[in-house]
């Protein structure tokens, strides 16, 4: 187990920039998400972190080390592939065991270490099986298992979850987590979902075309995004044009709403979260304290534990979060304020 | 139903097709067999086992028949070990134009006959030959290399004619085989041996087995090599079977030889059955 960092890692394919100077600390033994839309150079970081890629620039470390001139099989890693990878020619004891018996580990030896290794992916008993007898969850445990078996220093896993249909993605999230947190391996973990990110690491990097714009715990960069792309990108965002003037933003739809900071620009976007905003009949309004602006509910998403509104404000669509507290419905048509507060009103410069 | 129906009438006339040219001449032969000689004019004809006797009777024919056998394997074998590393080449290292340039030099043997592919063969084997002409130049002193009408000079014919068989099986079946199965043994530390004997031989055998097999059965068989390059030395059962049709005009004889052949390696593929089945 160790902690691994890259430093100023570029890495160009012909013309398509892959990944641009990408600095990152993964810690002993958490769990990290890399997250980040389809091509923005997830895959390309996990695999030069593993040793398939050689970066053009920057260079990578492991346990202290540098690694740049280490081949993939000697990186001491474990990897997990999106499609299992596991090897048809070989039942699930000696998939699990071909790492052991390539470094010298066999007979009794790599059999105990293989049933614990079963065990904690919870396949006891499945030594004997052909790949092709497993459901896609279980050929996921095997490889997880391979991987973790040799005690890798650390474990990729580049989108593992996403052959699995939704019950079992969401039961493997869960098994996964308890895994590592019982092995106490630095984990690194590649998505496009952020909903699998958000509850499964301990922090997240965020990638676009290349670059990694944010990290921070899930918290931190839910709460706190730093550009509109992060806002957007994890979790929901709705997003207002207007004109700044000192800690006063003049909404484009209509109405002022006050910011914490004071923007450095005039042309601001303000982001506010679905579920930070509250909403209120226009005749049974009762609060005026904070952020307020006007509408008319569109329509509404019942979902049984909370509730959608899509609220119309000028011409903007504003999406609106409520928790069934009441088990009363706005009906749509009807006139409406929605409040938020100047803390959770986010401005970044429009761009 | 009318699913059946639809491949039933798919694969009939291939099947019409394969009874009428394999089945028919098959049957003709199998009777000419048992025959005491060929039916031809008024000549007398009886039904007999002789010609099957005969070749349990003469040690002659079964030296023969190992001395074929042997032939097949070597050939088979060298083939494996020249084309199974070509194969994987071509499968996991080289890309685009290089790849189909080397494809096309691959199956050129296939685009010459072959009796002018083995005639070239005498050209540049023979004393005074191209080959000798050229080591002689490279190296003067070397002297005669006498390689016409040896057992080398056969070994060399056969295994260019059957060559591409080897390269393209082993190719389709290497070609197949997932890179990210090889990524993984490499992520789990294993080096390029292990890779290659623990997962991409086994994975490919497939393709070793057909190709083989592919190259196995027409060796043994073969006469047009043995005896244009083997001269005195290229007496096998192919060329005694083909003296038997064209020279002695024993056909009974000859395709008595033939099905012993054939029974012979319809144990072999017999034997290997398992085997194949395992690997589905
Ligand atoms: N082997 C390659 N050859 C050419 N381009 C590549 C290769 N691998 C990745 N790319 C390009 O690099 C960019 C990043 O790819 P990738 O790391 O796979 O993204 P992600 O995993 O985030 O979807 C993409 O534009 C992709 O097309
Ligand atoms: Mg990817």
């Amino acid at each position: 187990m160790a902690n691994v960092s890259v430093l100023n890692l570029s890495k160009n394919f012909g013309t398509t920039t892959a990944l641009d100077r990408v600095s990152f600390q993964f810690e002993d033994g958490k769990f990290f998400a890399l997250l980040g839309p389809s091509g923005s150079g997830k895959t390309t970081l996990l695999r030069m972190i593993a040793g398939f890629e050689s970066p053009d620039q920057g260079s990578i470390h492991i346990g202290g080390k540098v690694v740049d001139h280490i081949p993939v099989e000697k990186r001491d890693i474990g990897m997990v592939f999106q499609n299992y990878a596991l090897f048809p020619n070989m039942n699930v004891q000696a998939n699990v065991g071909f790492g052991l018996r390539v470094r010298g580990i066999s007979g009794s030896e790599m059999k105990r270490l293989v049933a614990e290794a079963l065990e904690l992916v919870r396949l006891s008993g499945f030594d004997n099986r052909q790949p092709d007898q497993l459901s896609g969850g279980q050929r996921q445990r095997v490889a997880l298992a391979r991987a973790i078996v040799t005690k890798p220093r650390v474990l990729l896993l580049d989108e593992p979850l996403s052959a699995l249909d939704r019950t079992l993605r969401l039961e493997m999230e869960i098994e996964l987590k308890r895994i590592q947190r019982d092995v106490g391996i630095t984990t690194i973990f590649v998505t496009h979902d952020q909903e699998e990110a958000l509850t499964m690491s301990d922090q997240i990097g965020i990638l676009n075309e290349g670059q990694l714009v944010q990290h921070g715990s899930p918290v931190d960069i839910y709460e706190n995004p730093q550009s509109v792309f992060v806002a957007r990108f994890l979790g929901e965002a709705n997003l207002l044009r207007g004109q700044a003037d000192g800690k006063n933003v003049k909404l484009e739809i209509g109405g002022t709403v006050k910011t914490l900071s004071k923007p450095a620009y005039p042309q601001v976007i303000c982001s506010i979260r679905p579920e930070k905003i509250s909403i209120q009949k226009e005749q049974e309004v009762h609060r005026s304290n904070g952020n307020r602006v006007a509408g008319r509910v569109n329509e509404h998403i019942f979902n049984g534990t909370s509730l959608t509104y899509l609220v119309q404000c000028g011409n903007l669509v504003v999406k609106v979060f409520v928790q069934n507290l009441s088990g009363e419905v706005i009906p749509p048509n009807s006139s409406v304020h929605l409040f938020f507060r100047p803390e959770d009103t986010l401005v970044f410069p429009d761009a | 139903m009318n699913q059946r129906a639809a491949i039933l009438s798919l694969i009939t006339p291939a099947y019409l097709w394969l009874a009428l040219t394999i089945l028919l001449p098959l049957s003709a032969m199998l009777y000419y067999s048992f025959l005491s000689d060929v039916p031809i004019g008024n000549r007398e004809v009886s039904w007999t086992t002789e010609n099957y006797r005969t070749f349990f009777e003469k040690a002659f024919y079964s030296e023969l028949m190992l001395r074929s056998f042997k032939l097949g394997a070597e050939v088979t074998s060298i083939c494996l070990l020249l084309g199974f590393p070509c194969a994987l080449a071509l499968a996991k290292s080289i890309r685009g134009r290089t790849k189909e340039a080397l494809f096309l030099l691959i199956i050129l043997p296939f685009w010459s006959n072959a009796l002018v592919r083995i005639f070239s063969w005498t050209m540049v084997l023979r004393g005074n030959g191209i080959l000798e002409y050229s080591i002689n130049w490279l190296l003067p002193g070397t002297g005669p290399l006498d390689l016409m009408f040896t057992y080398p000079a056969i070994l060399l014919g056969l295994v260019h004619s059957y060559l591409p068989y080897m390269i393209l099986t082993c190719y389709i079946s290497i070609d197949a085989i997932d890179n990210q199965l090889l990524e993984a043994a490499r992520s789990l530390g294993a080096g390029k041996l292990t890779i290659l004997f623990r997962l991409i031989v086994p994975l490919a055998l497939p393709g070793i087995v057909a190709g083989s097999f592919l190259i196995f059965i027409p060796v043994i068989g073969s006469f047009m090599e043995p005896r244009l390059l083997g001269g005195r030395n290229g007496t096998f059962i192919g060329t005694i079977i083909e003296d038997q049709f064209t020279a002695v005009f024993n056909w009974p004889l000859g395709a008595a030889l033939s099905f012993i052949m054939m029974g012979l390696v319809l144990l072999i593929l017999f034997g290997f059955s398992p085997l194949v089945r395992r690997l589905k």
